[in-house]
């Protein structure tokens, strides 16, 4: 079989599953990542992100479906290639440093095991861990190291040997939320320099928004969504992506002829998305800063709908309003903007920005 | 010189003959041969201190033989000894117990070398095995005895009769029979004198228990108690040369006389060094020192008693009967553990 | 695939991991059943337990048993539980050193202490009797001792002072995981001190103290030393007593393998209770580590509580050890208190005494081979069952553990009738001996393993997987110096428990495979106190310098 390595994926899932008794962990996934790419794997805890990502490791073995590097297969039912011979690294969720060794020897294990000779090994830890900014902790123990730089060990640790593919699991979950923002442009960064291939697990949708190429998102074992992070955030082709990367509202309404929909008795555009047949129940999605309220009912009454102030709180830059209008629609209004709780209200919708949902 | 004697030795002569043959005397070759095994385990109710003298002159006399000194009770010594043949460990080169019906048994199942050391020849016809399995290698007896700071000479017991006095209750220590073969003799000679009702009333003295008839001695001379109904005239002997208070006793009823053989194993381990240990066990110098240190009462003609221990045949005995005791061993036991505890 | 998998090694291994605990720990228990049932003529038969059950000779030791171990626990809980009050919540000062005088008391041979007690104890000649004589002035026999160690009571009382530890630290630790908040709260709503211990502290440890109690139950219900010490010579017999016995000769194998049972059974089923009061309730506990402990001022309480102290750890550590110093240093134990000094003692047992030397190596190399087997095998089971590698995991654990449920005196039993019969005769080796040692030891060792591979993340050995390393690799590259310390920690439980053992050896033991507990024992039948007390000192002197290096290696526990 020839085929021309430039269009040929560098890792492929083929209708991976993985169960656990009755509970389908991984349900039949695919997914194809090309050479350097950044693919981040989002979902809520129990999705099967990181099952699916020990999988790739070689950690666990699929029930069903296969894996393959370069066309290799690596993972089957029938057999699996042992990690130590995948030539891929992880960062672990505890960073999973080594306590009883200095930091340089950490970083230079891979290395090591891959029997490079001591001055090569050597010269490659050292520019590692001058990548890594750790050049001053080269011969301290982890526990005399912060949350951050034990961060920057195994970020090392991983790149030393120049891995195909690196995989992350959750690498930030452990550090405080300005590290955390620090170390999302540290790892981008690194991965810039590098060109890895590399599959980041993680909940957290900025996380997957600031480094990801591509976003793959999971829930309940299956893919929903696998898109760039401009595809996910605005154009979210289910309720649950759609509630899951955030800022959007989703509310329940009927479809109605000509991409309208009526809630609450009154009618509503969808300006993109998917319709359901006329008469039938569906869904749509739109951003809590695609709303706007009135406290005075507007003349024109399309695409605007009557509610109740419910809470509000303000955050500086903006207020946010809970308003029910039978349901709870969460809007952004401009600080200047206020209204007491219990007043009535009027939200309008930009109608080329609510999303129509059928899944 | 009975005809009898004559024949058994020619029996004895006989097994010696089928068995690898060793001579009776220590022969330079035998030397040889025990210098090369090197060493001989040697199990024995002695007292553990006169046990590792004796070891000792021996290790002198024969510095390339090692003695290792198994001592414990000699009912304890039996059931190691058969306890081993039973799974067929043959640790013990030469044996000795306070208890004679061990010998007969062990003879019986096979067990013994025959063996006569030079020394035991001379010994009185009713010291030694007929077919020389094994000789008297010592003797003791079970005495009674008391405590001088706790008990004045005037109130003290004469007899086992005095120890039923109510006096005595709480204050007496006897050795067990379940453990210690000097005890088992003694007290079947008790028994045989005094009966069996004798040693009931005796149980509801409230007497303290000891698992060997060395340590009642101590008992007393420590003033743990203060008197003993048994223990071996040996330790009493060590005790009053160590100028502890204690007085021994010998019961008006008579004193139980205990022998104690000495013999070597068929299987022994060590077949040569048991046989020059053996024949150093009999020797005078050997016999001199049990008796010197060990206070023991020797059977050899050459030995000579220390002039402040009253002499044997001043002595009213109550012999053991090592023959009619063997079968009823487990019923004196019984009886004896039912009455005083185990 | 670069390479076909090679063959998967671990589910043969697993199998027979399997297979060797259950030889080693079902064995024994299979022919204790079997013999227990058999007749002479190895037929079917009740009569052993007809016999247990009928002849007063089993009841009364039974009924002994039972009664002295609750007697022990009842003791335990009333010392240990203030005892561990004082130290876990007040501001008595010098708790380091109450501490490491508890931990001493632990590391005491039971027996050690009953030696020690006949030399303090005995009614006349015991040297505090002669102080109590003396300073009342009193004679022996004339009067009643203050105290008569050879008796139910004494027995009672020197086996809780070597067992109360056990009820001090299960109630320490439950009080000390106690926020102090839920007894402020008692407080603030009005409660005097007192009534805050009585109505908030006691029932939150109420649970630890049962356990406690269990344990010390079944500790002391299993010793053979300190009754055989010292309620033998009172007449008075226990199980274990019983069982031995039983193995004077001829041996009754089948009477012995009944009266095993009992104990046996008593074992599981106080376990199964102390499990499931552990269990319940979630007491351990409660928000966990709290803010920290509010110590509360004792003021002139002090003087009682320091009371109590110098009684328990007087009479279980102070007056044990310096008798038995004394002892070894005169001639003539029971005389004047500045006896005649004299090595005399020493030279016996290290120049003279021909026992010392083999029994020393036996001893030593008893103690270093279950050590070192012990502790590969519970560091195999821990890493397979730990990290789930295998399917019999769940087997492992179990058969790794179950062998706590085992008495060892019945364990010997055991051992006994499993290897003095064709086809494996190891009777009257050292062989016998070993394998009680490691099967004794296993539940310790393996628990303690098992805690230091828990504390290791799994996904540092992940790490070095995807790194490049093979499993096996892994193992000696990271899980090995990780555990570093706890196993060596291990290896050095495993010994101190292996030299110390004596109620499984006294039934295994031959004249050439004497250990130093037996010797000990051996010399005790004639009343050789000063070798004895050499001997002790001796013990004693090696178990110290193994606790210290536990202490020198877990105190450099890696973070």
């Amino acid at each position: 079989m020839i085929q021309s390595t430039l269009n040929m994926a560098h890792l492929e899932l083929d209708e991976l599953s993985k169960h656990y008794g009755a509970v389908r962990s991984v349900d039949g996934i695919s997914l194809s990542v090309e050479r350097g790419e950044f693919i981040c794997l989002l979902g809520p805890s129990g999705c099967g992100k990181t099952t699916t990502l020990r999988m790739i490791a070689g950690f666990i073995e699929p029930d069903a479906g296969e894996i393959r590097v370069g066309g290799k297969v690596i993972s089957s039912p029938r057999s699996v290639v042992p990690p130590e011979r995948r030539q891929m690294s992880m960062i672990f969720q505890s960073y999973a440093v080594w306590p009883h060794m200095t930091v340089h020897q950490n970083v230079a294990y891979g290395l090591k095991m891959k029997a490079m000779p001591a001055a090569e090994r050597d010269a490659r830890t050292g520019a590692m861990l001058a990548a890594a900014k750790l050049g001053e902790q080269a011969l301290r123990y982890p526990s005399e190291l912060s949350g951050g730089q034990q961060q920057r060990v195994a970020l090392a640790r991983a790149l030393a040997p120049t891995p195909d593919i690196l995989l992350l699991d959750e690498p930030l979950s452990n550090l405080d939320a300005n590290l955390r923002g620090e170390m999302r442009f540290e790892i981008r960064r690194l991965h810039d320099e590098f060109h890895n291939t590399s599959i980041y697990v993680t909940h957290d949708q900025t996380e997957a928004m600031t480094m990801a190429d591509r976003i793959v998102v999971m829930n309940a074992g299956r893919i929903e969504q696998i898109g760039t992070p401009e595809d996910v955030y605005d154009r979210p082709n289910s309720k649950f992506v759609a509630r899951f990367i955030g800022a959007s509202n989703v509310l329940d309404a009927r479809s109605v002829a000509d991409r309208q929909v009526e809630v609450a008795g009154r009618r509503i555009a969808i300006g993109q998305g998917e319709v359901a047949a006329p008469g039938e129940a569906m869904s749509f999605c739109v951003k809590t800063h695609d709303l706007e309220l009135t406290t005075q009912a507007p003349a024109d009454a399309a695409n605007t709908l009557p509610g109740v102030v419910r809470g509000q709180a303000y955050l500086g830059s903006h207020r946010d309003y809970l308003v029910d209008v039978g349901q709870e629609l969460l809007v952004a209004m401009p600080p200047e903007f206020n209204a007491p709780v219990g007043s009535t209200v009027h939200v309008r919708f930009a109608a080329d920005r609510c999303r129509g949902l059928i899944h | 010189m009975s005809s009898l004697r004559t024949r058994s030795s020619a029996a004895a002569m006989a097994l010696a003959l089928a068995a690898p043959a060793f001579a009776q005397e220590t022969t330079p070759a035998m030397l040889a041969a025990a210098e090369k095994e090197g060493k001989l385990t040697w199990y024995t109710a002695v007292d553990v201190k006169v046990a590792e003298a004796l070891a000792k002159a021996f290790k002198a006399a024969h510095p390339k033989i090692d003695v290792e000194v198994e001592r414990a009770g000699s009912e304890r010594v039996f059931q190691r000894v058969n306890q081993e043949y039973q799974s067929n460990i043959k640790n013990v080169d030469v044996v000795n117990s306070s208890d004679a019906s061990h010998f007969i048994f062990w003879k019986q199942q096979k067990w013994l070398a025959p063996h006569t050391p030079p020394d035991a020849k001379k010994f009185d016809a009713k010291y030694t095995d007929a077919d020389g399995f094994y000789h008297t290698w010592r003797a003791s007896l079970s005495v009674a005895g008391y405590n001088t700071n706790l008990v004045k000479d005037a109130d003290a017991p004469k007899s086992y009769a005095d120890l039923l006095d109510p006096k005595w209750k709480g204050k007496m220590a006897k050795s067990h029979p379940g453990y210690s073969g000097t005890s088992l003799t003694g007290t079947f000679a008790i028994s045989k004198v005094l009966g069996w009702d004798y040693l009931e009333k005796l149980s509801k003295q409230g007497v303290q228990q000891l698992q060997s008839t060395t340590a009642t001695p101590k008992s007393i001379a420590s003033g743990e108690r203060a008197v003993m109904v048994d223990g071996n005239e040996y330790n009493m002997f060590m005790e009053i040369d160590a100028r502890s208070p204690v007085k021994i006793v010998y019961p008006a009823e008579g004193t139980p006389f205990v022998n104690s053989p000495s013999a070597i194993f068929a299987a022994a381990p060590h077949p040569n060094a048991a046989r020059v240990f053996q024949n150093f066990l009999f020797t005078a110098p050997a016999q001199q020192l049990l008796v010197n240190v060990g206070g023991m009462r020797s059977v050899h003609p050459d030995v000579t008693e220390p002039a402040n221990r009253t002499p044997l045949k001043n002595l009213k005995l109550l012999p053991d009967d090592p023959q009619a005791m063997l079968p009823q061993i487990a019923d004196i036991k019984k009886k004896y553990t039912a009455l005083f505890g185990n | 695939m670069k390479r076909g998998r090679s063959i998967d090694w671990t589910a043969p291994f697993s199998l027979f991991m399997v297979a060797l605990l259950a030889v080693l720990v079902l064995m024994p228990v299979f022919w204790l059943l079997v013999t227990s049932l058999a007749d002479d003529s190895k037929r079917f038969t009740l009569d052993h337990y007809r016999h247990l059950v009928a002849d007063p000779a089993f009841v009364k030791p039974l009924w002994t048993t039972l009664w002295t171990s609750a007697a022990v626990g009842i003791a335990c809980v009333a010392w240990a539980a203030p005892m561990a009050w004082l130290v876990a919540r007040t501001d008595l000062p010098g708790k380091r050193v109450l501490r490491t005088l508890i931990l001493a008391s632990f590391v005491t041979p039971p027996f050690l202490g009953a030696f020690a007690w006949v030399l303090l104890g005995g009614p006349n000649a015991g040297l505090v009797n002669q102080a109590y004589y003396w300073m009342m002035g009193l004679k022996p026999f004339e009067a009643q001792p203050l105290l008569n160690i050879f008796s139910a009571g004494g027995m009672v009382f020197v086996m809780a002072l070597y067992t109360f530890p056990y009820v001090f630290t299960f109630v320490a630790n439950s009080l000390e995981v106690i926020p102090s908040e839920l007894e402020e709260a008692s407080s603030i709503l009005g409660a005097p001190a007192w009534r805050t211990a009585w109505h908030v502290t006691l029932p939150l440890v109420v649970p630890a103290l049962l356990a406690g109690f269990l344990v010390a139950f079944l500790q002391s219900m299993t010793l053979f030393g300190t009754p055989a010490i010292l309620a033998l010579p009172a007449g008075i017999d226990t199980m274990t007593t019983k069982i031995w016995s039983l193995f004077q000769f001829p041996p009754q194998l089948g009477l012995a393998a009944a009266a095993s049972l009992p104990l046996l059974l008593i074992t599981v089923i106080l376990l199964r209770t102390q499990t499931a009061i552990m269990g319940r309730r979630g007491y351990s506990i409660i928000g966990g580590k709290s803010t920290g402990v509010r110590l509360i001022k004792l003021g002139a309480w002090k003087i009682p509580a320091y009371a109590l102290f110098a009684f328990v750890l007087g009479c279980s550590i102070v007056l044990p050890y310096g008798v038995l110093l004394r002892t070894s240093l005169v001639k003539n134990w029971s005389g004047p208190i500045l006896g005649s000094f004299s090595l005399e003692h020493w030279r016996f047992v290290f120049f003279d005494f021909s026992q010392t030397k083999l029994a020393l190596q036996n001893t030593f190399v008893l103690g270093t081979a279950a050590a070192t087997v012990g502790t590969l095998m519970v560091v195999v089971l821990g890493y397979l069952s730990i990290r789930k590698l295998v399917w019999g995991h769940r087997y492992l654990a179990f058969l790794a553990t179950a062998p706590v449920a085992i008495p060892g005196i019945v364990l010997a039993v055991g051992l006994f009738l499993s290897y003095t019969t064709p086809p494996l005769v190891l009777y009257g080796t050292l062989w016998i001996i070993f394998l009680a040692y490691v099967t004794k030891e296993l539940p310790v060792g393996y628990q303690q393993v098992a805690a230091s591979l828990k504390s290791v993340h799994p996904e540092l050995e992940d790490a070095s997987r995807i790194f490049g390393a093979t499993r096996l690799g892994t193992l000696m590259n990271i899980t090995a110096p990780l555990i570093r310390n706890g196993v060596i920690a291990t290896w050095i439980f495993i010994f101190i428990g292996s030299i110390r053992e004596l109620s499984a050896t006294i039934l295994l033991f031959t004249a050439r495979t004497k250990t130093i507990s037996v010797t000990m024992f051996d010399l005790r039948e004639s009343n050789d106190w000063g070798p004895i007390a050499v001997l002790s000192i001796t013990m004693l002197a090696i178990t110290f310098m193994m606790v210290g290096a536990i202490t020198y290696f877990t105190d450099r526990r890696l973070t």
